[in-house]
């Protein structure tokens, strides 16, 4: 993979070259993409290897020998710009919430060289989920959290750190919806799963719903309700919430359905808003969460 | 007067072993004898005749008793009385037989020092075994303990006997025995102790509230009723490992424990409950996350955050 990517660059290099040989306004469209491209393949391996060490060195907490800080520094340098600074902050959040340093030193390596928005996710996502001044969750279970919506998540990063953010604001509030930690911390993670298919992020559809769903007089569904319809409208993509309605106000008006079949018949065609692959199953609150949702 | 001395003549037999050298005289062994008090005397004289027709030997007693450490041997034994007024000694009684011996019964259980426990109720089911010796017409079984003055004696045929003993005590036992020739030998120089521990303490309850400062960690408990002290121990581990290393261990007579301080990670605090006699609670334990807080890690990440600084200028 790595010789590939200096193939590339080398490519992109004699490309570069003969556009610049050939003067800008010759250059093929094509070119300028390639470049663009490669340039975001260039690193300051060597600045980001000298950052590396120095933190290593420096850091009381980190009792590296120079033989194994320079190997370690040497491993920063592969992931590029900026993966000095990933490196120490995800070695110093994870050895500072109690993980051992093999643990610390794996998890750092890993965000060195992935991007810097991918690192950030993970950063604020593992420490929102992990202290107990917020969603105080098991190690593992953090991590875990963390890692689906930073690593593995499919839609751009800056949004999802954003909206687990805000809806947990929202979901915890006592301003807001004021609900109990252990309800957020799950209720949030699923909402969020959802937002790499909304391209403006879940926040707003998801807002949007929710207060039709508890406010509009059609509807006029109680807090626990809501909640469960809203993810179960949300979770078939951004067309749900309009075909959700459309077909309520259908049901009502047309079908003469009374208020409880008619959210079962807006149910079952919002579920089919989507047909691009397997949607995620469906929420339901079990019977006694009144305990846990009031 | 004679005669009565002779029909109350008890005798008790308690033997110790010495093992002499070869240049040291033949091995010795205490005797101990008593009988009933004769009125109006004011000493006794004891004799006892070695039946191998070596030196008889005389001990003089102020009480109904005497402790003398003698060669071990079958002798004839005789005693009289002194009378307080006149100083005269009356007749001696007739003699009856003992044998002095070093004859060694080996105890089997409860073993030396053993600590019985887990009994129900107030009292404890004992099996006491011992070797058997084949001259042996009647075995004396001899219990006590250090909170009684009487010890029990108690008559048995068989080399296994069964009794129901008070919790929370020391036992002291051993095992006489007495001849088909009707003569009581010593039988184990040893006597065997073992510790009969009472009901089980209360487990503690460990408060899930741990405090930790800047100068320590501090872990507290319920009091468990009866308990002299409390076995406090407290192991580590970081949250990506499995075991848990033993980090501090004290014994606390209150329930609270002021430890080093927690750094974050996970840790399993136990506690038992225990006294004297007793046997130990059960042990609570309570595995308990230390998490830095939102201060302390925005703290931590500070030098990390300069990382991708760029350098400021310096002015020339």
């Amino acid at each position: 993979m790595e010789i590939l990517n200096r193939f590339a660059i080398c490519i992109s290099f004699v490309l570069a070259g003969l556009t610049a040989f050939a003067g800008p306004y010759d250059a093929a469209p094509n070119a300028y993409l390639l470049r663009a491209e490669a340039e975001k393949k260039l690193c300051n391996s060597t600045e980001e290897f000298v950052k590396a060490l120095k933190f290593l060195r420096d850091s009381p907490e980190f009792k590296f020998h120079e033989d194994e800080a320079r190997g370690i520094a040497l491993k920063v340098s592969a992931g590029c710009s900026g993966a000095a600074e990933r490196f120490a902050q995800i070695l110093v959040l994870i050895r500072t919430t109690g993980f051992s340093e093999k643990k610390s030193l794996e998890m750092a390596l890993q965000f060195a060289a992935s991007n810097e928005d991918v690192q950030r996710n993970f950063l604020e996502i593992f420490s929102k989920s992990f202290l107990k001044e917020f969603f105080d969750y098991e190690s593992t279970k953090a991590l875990n959290v963390a890692y689906e919506l930073s690593r593995d998540y499919k839609g751009e990063p800056g949004r999802a750190r954003e909206d687990y953010i805000a809806l947990a604001k929202f979901c915890k509030g006592n301003d807001k919806l004021g609900l109990p930690m252990a309800f957020c911390s799950e209720y949030v993670i699923q909402v969020v799963k959802l937002s790499q298919f909304y391209q403006e992020g879940i926040v707003q559809p998801f807002m949007d719903l929710y207060q039709k769903l508890r406010g509009e007089k059609q509807y006029g569904l109680d807090m626990k309700i809501s909640l469960e319809v809203a993810y179960n409208i949300l979770k078939s993509g951004p067309r749900s919430p309009e075909n959700f309605h459309k077909a309520f106000a259908f049901a009502t008006e047309d079908l003469r359905l009374d208020k409880k079949k008619s959210l079962e018949f807006a149910l079952l065609l919002a579920d089919r808003s989507f047909i691009g692959g397997k949607q995620p199953p469906l929420l339901q609150f079990p019977s006694d969460s009144s305990t846990v949702v009031p | 007067m004679t005669r009565a001395m002779t029909r109350s003549l008890l005798i008790l037999l308690f033997c110790l072993p010495f093992f002499a050298s070869a240049q040291l005289p033949p091995p010795q062994a205490t005797v101990e004898l008593d009988w009933e008090p004769i009125e109006n005397a004011q000493a006794y004289e004891v004799k006892l005749e070695p039946k191998d027709g070596s030196e008889t030997i005389l001990i003089k007693a102020t009480e109904n008793k005497i402790s003398q450490r003698v060669p071990v041997g079958e002798y004839s034994v005789r005693i009289r009385s002194q009378d307080k007024k006149s100083g005269y000694f009356g007749k001696w009684s007739p003699a009856i037989s003992i044998e002095v011996s070093s004859k060694v019964i080996k105890l089997i259980t409860p073993e030396d020092n053993a600590i019985l426990s887990d009994f129900p109720g107030e009292e404890g089911e004992i099996e006491f075994r011992w070797e058997g010796n084949a001259d042996a017409r009647q075995y004396t079984i001899k219990i006590w303990s250090d909170n009684e003055a009487e010890a029990q004696e108690i008559p048995v045929s068989d080399t296994v006997y069964k009794l129901k003993l008070p919790l929370g005590r020391i036992y002291h036992w051993n095992v006489t025995f007495e001849t088909t020739r009707a003569i009581k030998y010593q039988a184990d120089p040893m006597t065997y102790s073992f510790s009969l521990l009472g009901k089980r303490l209360l487990r503690p309850e460990i408060d899930p509230i741990i405090q930790t400062t800047k100068d320590g960690t501090t872990i507290k408990w319920t009091e468990s009723p009866e308990a002299a002290g409390y076995k406090a121990q407290v192991s580590f581990r970081y949250l990506d490992e499995t075991e848990y290393k033993s980090l501090a261990e004290e014994s606390v007579t209150t329930t609270t424990w002021n430890t080093q301080r927690f750094k974050p990670g996970a840790y399993k605090i136990e506690v038992t409950a225990t006294a004297s006699l007793r046997m130990n609670s059960e042990t609570a334990i309570y595995e308990y996350v230390q998490k830095p807080t939102e201060q302390e890690l925005n703290k931590a990440l500070e030098p990390a955050l300069r990382v991708g600084a760029k350098p400021t200028s310096q002015k020339k």
